[in-house]
């Protein structure tokens, strides 16, 4: 067969004298944080939809403080070790309903703590998708809406269940909680591939089988997203700065939440052969 | 048919019923029943009710020697608070967090953690169907407010009350107070210049503050040792180790009234006010006893302790009018029955009182008072001794469930009924 020319930083991972092999773009965690960094610059209303996200949360974070559904800070106040890891460019948040907290619920208030999850779920899959089409030129934003909106439930869904077991896992929480991460990285490039009209399934496959040989370069986008928005949202704490924590994680969402959007893009551009 | 079919349709329906029981019982802990207000079958919190009168008028206990109905072993937690009973279910502070057992039968239905040294209070009035538990959890840095979905399948944490560290006067676990949704504790906080005691209102649903009052003003000295409150209609009546005591109100923490010291005696390990129904706010310190107009804390009358003589401090309960206080007179102690109107003494009775921990209890018309070794009940109108029971091990305070007693000793649960 023949090999597509290399574009950027592609190389051949395995050799370039082994021709029966297909050229397996490699990543780099600090190039691609960089390349988003740039689309952000170079295109600025990419950033206005997660400006818009930010508020949106804000405006549900205010309401969900105020109804009798408990809410628990993400993050002990002041902590930097407490890192969340990104599997997904969604909002960063101040508080969240923890998943056991659900149990048991009056159905009026079940329903009504999931719904609200919803509107920011379906708010952050709009900016999701916007951002990546206008950053590429490529896909639907209304159409993908719909996709990576069932795409974040189900991770939301996943993680709320491991969560649930979690105190009956024990020391197996590790395997899982190592497990968790590793497909996190194998699914790095999902919500691109959804802006551009894969199915659910057909992108989880896509972006599995296309995301190897760059694992450790993904891992670290993983990592390094989720402690930019750790710091982000206890940064004002850190330096003794009285900032509420929603503006916090507001600007957490505005800094982060394009820049790991863009990071998807740009890896799915170079990793996934468009047709 | 032959037999491997029929062992195989067996299995299928033995599975299918495992898996049918295995889904109601997910079923049942998703979608529990609707949690009922505690009622007289019930003993939701530490004291009781709201007030913490220790006294339960409708419903009777042993009132002759009894017999155990069950016991269970649980590993031990060294302050030994009163178990709660709600809705058939006993709720036991043991090594490991909170073990429900069947108030019938005595089965070990679970264990929900965080591990914490105080008593469970029941919330029932929330946005969630089933009873919420909320115990001081000391998994936490200090002990945080905590509130728990009762043990099942799933769940568990429900809310955290991050604004304070649940305090309790002297060796004893913090005891939390539910009214109407809301539950009432002391906290400390850490401030630049030290510590900083309060007593806060938090919402039994989500943890939210509802309001917090300092216990200090400036230049007061630390309001330490924070005992129970007592609640009362709509005042929260607080008292502590130099703080003197309080009157709040109960809708916004507002200070009504504040007696800087009401002892004449010295220091005070604890003083666990108590609202008696339509009368006094009853005080004990370690030498004194005070009982203070409701409305603006006004002395009503005082007794103070011969030389030697020291009350016991813990629960106060109050019950038709009489005012149970311990004293630690030289070899013994004696249970002193007071007027709660003119403080004057009905009958005194020789009990065994054990630690520090124990307070005795009263259901129609009996009083119940556990000890090192022994339980014994008398009769509240003179004190007439109506049986004891020797144990091994020196029990905490007991409960009573609709004819029964319920006790968590050293290492035992038990469950007490009448012989007759």
């Amino acid at each position: 067969m023949t090999d597509p020319p290399p574009r950027g930083d592609e190389r051949a991972a395995d050799g370039p004298e082994d021709d029966d092999r297909e050229f397996r773009p490699v990543l780099s965690t600090g190039g691609t944080l960089a390349d988003a960094a740039w689309l952000a610059l170079s295109r600025p209303r990419t950033v206005a939809p997660y400006l818009v996200l930010a508020a949106v949360v804000a405006v549900v974070e205010t309401v969900r403080l105020r109804d009798p559904v408990p809410v628990a800070p993400t993050t002990a106040a002041g902590s930097v070790l407490d890192v969340s890891f990104r599997a997904y460019p969604d909002a960063v948040r101040s508080v969240t309903t923890p998943p056991a907290a659900l149990v048991g619920l009056e159905p009026g208030w079940l329903l009504w703590t999931l719904c609200v999850s919803g509107v920011v779920v379906v708010a952050t899959a709009a900016a999701t998708a916007t951002t990546v089409v206008w950053a590429l030129d490529r896909g639907s934003v209304v159409r993908s809406v719909p996709r990576l909106a069932t795409y974040h439930t189900s991770v939301l869904t996943a993680f709320a269940t491991v969560a649930l077991l979690k105190p009956g896992l024990g020391l197996f929480f590790v395997v899982v909680f190592v497990a968790s991460l590793y497909v996190l990285v194998k699914l790095f490039l999902v919500p691109a591939l959804l802006v551009w009209g894969r199915s659910v399934p057909a992108a989880v496959r896509i972006s599995w089988e296309q995301t190897g040989g760059n694992r450790p370069s993904l891992f670290g986008l993983v990592v390094l997203l989720g402690l930019a928005s750790t710091l982000l949202t206890n940064a004002p704490g850190l330096l003794g700065v009285e900032v509420s924590r929603r503006l916090a994680a507001a600007a957490g969402t505005a800094v982060v939440g394009p820049v790991h959007a863009l990071a998807v893009a740009h890896a799915a551009d170079r990793l996934v052969d468009p047709y | 048919m032959s037999r491997d079919e029929q062992s195989l349709t067996r299995r299928c329906l033995l599975g299918a019923g495992a898996a049918g029981a295995a889904g109601l019982a997910g079923c049942t802990t998703l979608y529990p029943d609707t949690a009922r207000p505690p009622d007289e079958r019930d003993w939701p919190m530490a004291g009781y009710d709201p007030a913490g009168t220790y006294h339960k008028p409708e419903v009777s206990g042993p009132t002759d020697e009894p017999e155990v109905v069950w016991s269970a072993g649980v590993d031990p937690v060294f302050t030994r608070p009163e178990p709660t009973l709600y809705d058939g279910t006993l709720f036991v502070t043991v090594a490991d967090g909170t073990a429900a057992f069947d108030a019938d039968g005595g089965s070990r239905v679970g264990t929900v953690g965080p591990r914490h040294t105080g008593a469970v209070a029941v919330v029932t009035e929330s946005a969630y169907r089933d009873a919420t538990l909320v115990v001081p959890a000391s998994d936490d840095p200090g002990r945080r407010l905590t509130g728990l979905g009762p043990p099942g399948l799933v769940g568990g944490r429900r809310w955290t009350y991050r604004g304070g560290r649940v305090v309790a006067a002297g060796d004893r676990g913090p005891l939390p107070v539910v009214v109407d949704g809301t539950a009432y504790v002391p906290t400390v906080t850490r401030t630049g210049d030290g510590r900083e005691t309060a007593v806060v209102a938090v919402d039994g649903s989500d943890g939210r503050r509802r309001w917090r009052r300092t216990m200090s003003g400036a230049g007061d000295p630390p309001f330490r040792a924070v005992s129970r409150p007592s609640v009362d209609g709509d005042a929260v009546y607080v008292a502590g180790w130099f703080g003197g005591i309080q009157a709040l109100d109960r809708a916004d923490g507002r200070r009504r009234w504040r007696r800087a010291d009401p002892f004449d005696g010295d220091g005070v390990r604890e003083c666990r006010p108590v609202a008696a129904p339509d009368g006094p706010v009853v005080v004990v310190g370690d030498e004194e006893i005070v009982a203070l107009a409701p409305g603006d804390g006004d002395r009503r009358w005082s007794r103070t302790t011969p030389e030697d003589v020291r009350y016991r401090p813990g629960g106060t309960p109050v019950a038709e009018g009489t005012v149970l206080v311990t004293r630690e007179e030289r070899e013994e102690d004696r249970l002193r029955a007071l007027d709660v109107e003119t403080g004057d003494t009905r009958w005194t009775a020789a009990v065994d009182s054990g630690d520090e921990t124990v307070t005795p209890v009263v259901a129609d018309g009996t009083v119940y008072v556990a000890g090192r070794s022994r339980l014994v009940a008398l009769d509240l109108d003179d004190g007439t001794p109506l049986f004891e029971s020797s144990f091994e091990y020196p029990l905490g305070t007991p409960i009573v469930g609709d004819g029964r007693l319920y006790v968590a000793g050293f290492n035992t649960v038990y469950a007490l009924e009448g012989s007759s």
